[in-house]
């Protein structure tokens, strides 16, 4: 009876006893192995030849654009006087917040055993380091004189004689970005290595044989590799959990530490981590729903495995919104007449648009994830989450720019407008993301081959075992 | 503010309550009348204009590339300058020894600037006055530049006798509909007090609402 279950493709429904499945169809290990190699190994098909040109076109733009900039002088941007920081830091908040699912998947899920994680998690993963690729790119370039922006880096200076302000949350900002891009990059390598091994072993030609060769480190799938393997991937795994929280924290501290009215809040550390990993959550269902019917990947990235992340986009998008609210609540019970100011400011002030864009896109939108008919539905899920996607960059900029533009003098007061310059790079930023997502999909395993395989064992071996408990009965 | 350390995060300006700094968004400097973005092409007034503004560049101060924060510097040239006169006459700086260019070019005389930590110059005798106030002091940011409060009569209850007076007179004069028949002290309290009476908001002899900067 319950063998019946994997063969159709609802899972989403919960039968008491039994563990919903997790791969559907009657797949096996080698259909696994083929589905998730085809991907890299067939001839790329139109639409990603098209949108790799678009992506690769707007990462040069990019490019471009940051060398006008660093020529020129960063009085491109629309930054002026009382707002010394504008979209390049809104997006580079936003791309760090993007930047939160990948990591939570694979490190917190996977302490947490959550079995589900095993078919998304490398994909989330490889976003997570794009989107952190995105976010370095803008603190660099967003310093008046980029050329000396390695002097934020603590090395003993011969030039200033003298080490970095460690009090400064701009300094543990760079360490906190950094440490995160270097563990993510490193756990989402050493889990791809039993995958680069299979890459390896079809490769038909010498020189990919060789690359993936060269990538895996010489495994050979013994047991003695895989017990080291999955002792090294709980360690990471343990690392990795924390700083899944402490980047975010520290990225708030950036606002919260100041004296700005608006920034300066206890809230913002878990109200910037609950929102990066929305956000995060937000990417990764916008690019995987379209992905898994492109790809092919139905069966393994299934309808359970959305609404499993449409949970998470709704409990993180309402701790969002209980954020919104406690701002407010504080503002008024604190009775700091220039924090008050601030937040009456942003509703209904000159940047009201901003945040009621960002109110309806955060808070109303992934209510509708209540209805199992919208958790299941994935035209309905790519439409909230690009929604929320919206929200959460409304929300940096509401955060950044509305608190700068009205601060303690009105004689200081100004308005914010965005130069041609400001739109380019952040589109240009999407543009190096997408290049490096399509080039991924093109060149290495985008599913975890190895642990879908393993939840599949653990599948069979509950499936026997129920038909075995049956029959002993009878 | 150390110029030369400077990498430009514009992390101190966002944090300045009182918003004086100002950043070298381009090199204003060395390119001055030098347009960028859609005002590379100026018009020929524009192109006047910028040779016009090269002119204001102080040949006394340091200049400072872009991508570096600017604040006042209370006019540091000057101040070094009067401290090495000092020096070599064997004493120390005393008024009138520092004129900030703000202070000169000041057409009211509201702005003093001197040493704090002599207690007989005229700053410090200011920033001790009970008037003397920092602009939002309350956030902790320890301001040298102080302000002296308008005198005022905030609270009317503790109005002196001459003013009750003067206000009794005026308020009669404007109750009678402007009859005139007012003697002569009627008349000279509504010119000489004019706005400041009927707004009963300040009431001063010397001191018409103007606020003083001691430095």
């Amino acid at each position: 009876m319950s063998l019946a279950i994997p063969n159709g493709l609802d899972n989403t429904v919960e039968r008491p006893g039994e563990r919903a499945p997790l791969v559907l169809g009657n797949t096996n290990y080698h259909d696994i192995t083929e589905s998730v190699c085809q991907v890299a190994e067939r001839k790329p098909s139109a639409g990603w030849v098209g949108g790799f040109l678009v992506a690769f076109a707007l990462l040069q733009m990019l490019g471009l654009l940051i060398v006008y900039l660093i020529y020129t002088g960063v009085g491109v941007w629309g930054n002026r006087a009382p707002i010394f920081w504008g979209w390049p830091i809104v997006n580079f908040v936003f791309w760090v917040g993007i930047g939160h699912a990948g990591t939570l998947i694979s490190a917190i899920l996977y302490l947490f055993r959550q079995e589900w994680r095993t078919s998304i998690n490398r994909a989330a993963e490889a976003m997570t380091i794009f989107a952190v690729a995105c976010a370095g790119t803008f603190p660099g370039i967003h310093v008046g004189r980029a050329w000396l922006a390695f002097w934020l880096a603590p090395y003993p200076s011969l030039n200033l004689w003298m080490w970095p302000q460690f009090r400064s949350p701009l300094l543990w900002d760079v360490f906190a970005v950094s440490t995160y891009g270097t563990v993510s990059l490193l756990f989402w390598y050493m889990g791809m290595v039993p995958d680069l091994a299979t890459f390896r072993d079809r490769s038909k030609n010498k020189y990919r044989r060789m690359i993936y060769g060269l990538l895996c480190l010489g495994w050979s799938g013994s047991s003695r590799h895989w017990m080291r393997y999955e002792k090294a991937y709980a360690i990471l795994a343990a690392l990795a959990a924390p700083l899944v929280l402490s980047v975010h924290t520290i990225v708030s501290f950036d606002f919260a530490v100041s004296q700005v009215p608006g920034w300066h809040t206890t809230i913002f550390p878990p109200y910037f981590v609950a929102g990066a990993i929305f956000s995060g959550f937000a990417m990764v269902l916008t690019l995987m729903i379209p992905a898994r019917s492109m790809l092919n990947l139905e069966k393994l990235i299934t309808i359970r495995h959305l609404e499993n992340m449409c949970k998470i986009i709704l409990a993180t998008g309402s701790l969002v919104g209980l954020a919104y609210g406690t701002e407010f609540f504080i503002a008024w019970y604190g009775q700091v007449p220039a924090e008050q100011f601030a937040f009456i400011n942003r509703a209904f002030g000159p940047y009201w648009w901003a945040y009621w864009t960002m109110v309806s896109c955060n808070v109303i939108s992934p209510q509708l994830f209540w209805f199992k008919k919208c958790r299941t539905t994935p035209w309905i899920i790519v439409v909230v989450c690009i929604f929320v996607n919206i929200g959460m960059w409304f929300e940096r900029f509401v955060i950044t720019i509305t608190s700068l533009s009205r601060d303690y003098l009105p004689s200081a007061w100004a308005y914010f407008s965005p130069t041609w310059v400001d739109w380019g790079m952040l589109i240009g930023s999407f543009g190096l993301f997408f290049t490096l997502f399509l080039l991924f999909c093109r060149t290495l395993p985008v599913i975890n081959m190895a642990e879908v395989k393993s939840s599949l064992a653990k599948q069979h071996h509950m499936a026997h075992a129920a038909a075995e408990h049956g029959e002993a009965e009878h | 503010m150390a110029y030369n350390r400077c990498i430009g995060t514009r992390y101190c300006a966002n944090n300045c309550p009182v918003k004086v700094r100002r950043f070298n968004y381009f090199n204003y400097n060395a390119e001055v009348g030098v347009g960028y973005g859609v005002e590379a092409f100026p018009s020929a007034i524009e192109k006047a204009n910028r040779k016009l503004q090269a002119l204001v560049l102080n040949p006394e101060v340091t200049v400072r590339g872009r991508g570096v924060m600017e604040k006042c510097t209370y006019c540091v040239q000057r101040v070094e300058k009067a401290k090495i006169h000092a020096r070599k006459e064997g004493r120390k700086i005393e008024d009138g020894d520092v004129i900030t260019a703000c202070q000169a070019a000041c057409s009211t005389n509201a702005i003093d600037f001197g040493n704090i930590s002599d207690e007989e110059s005229v700053v410090a005798k200011k920033h001790a006055d009970t008037r003397a106030y920092g602009m939002l002091e309350q956030l902790n940011i320890k301001p040298r530049t102080m302000y002296l409060a308008r005198v005022r009569n905030p609270h009317p209850r503790l109005k002196t006798t001459q003013q009750i007076e003067d206000l009794a007179t005026i308020e009669a004069h404007h109750g009678h509909g402007g009859h005139g028949e007012g003697d002569g002290h009627d008349e000279h309290a509504a010119d000489a007090h004019g706005e400041a009476a009927h707004n009963d908001s300040a009431h001063s002899d010397e001191h018409h609402g103007e606020e003083q900067h001691a430095e």
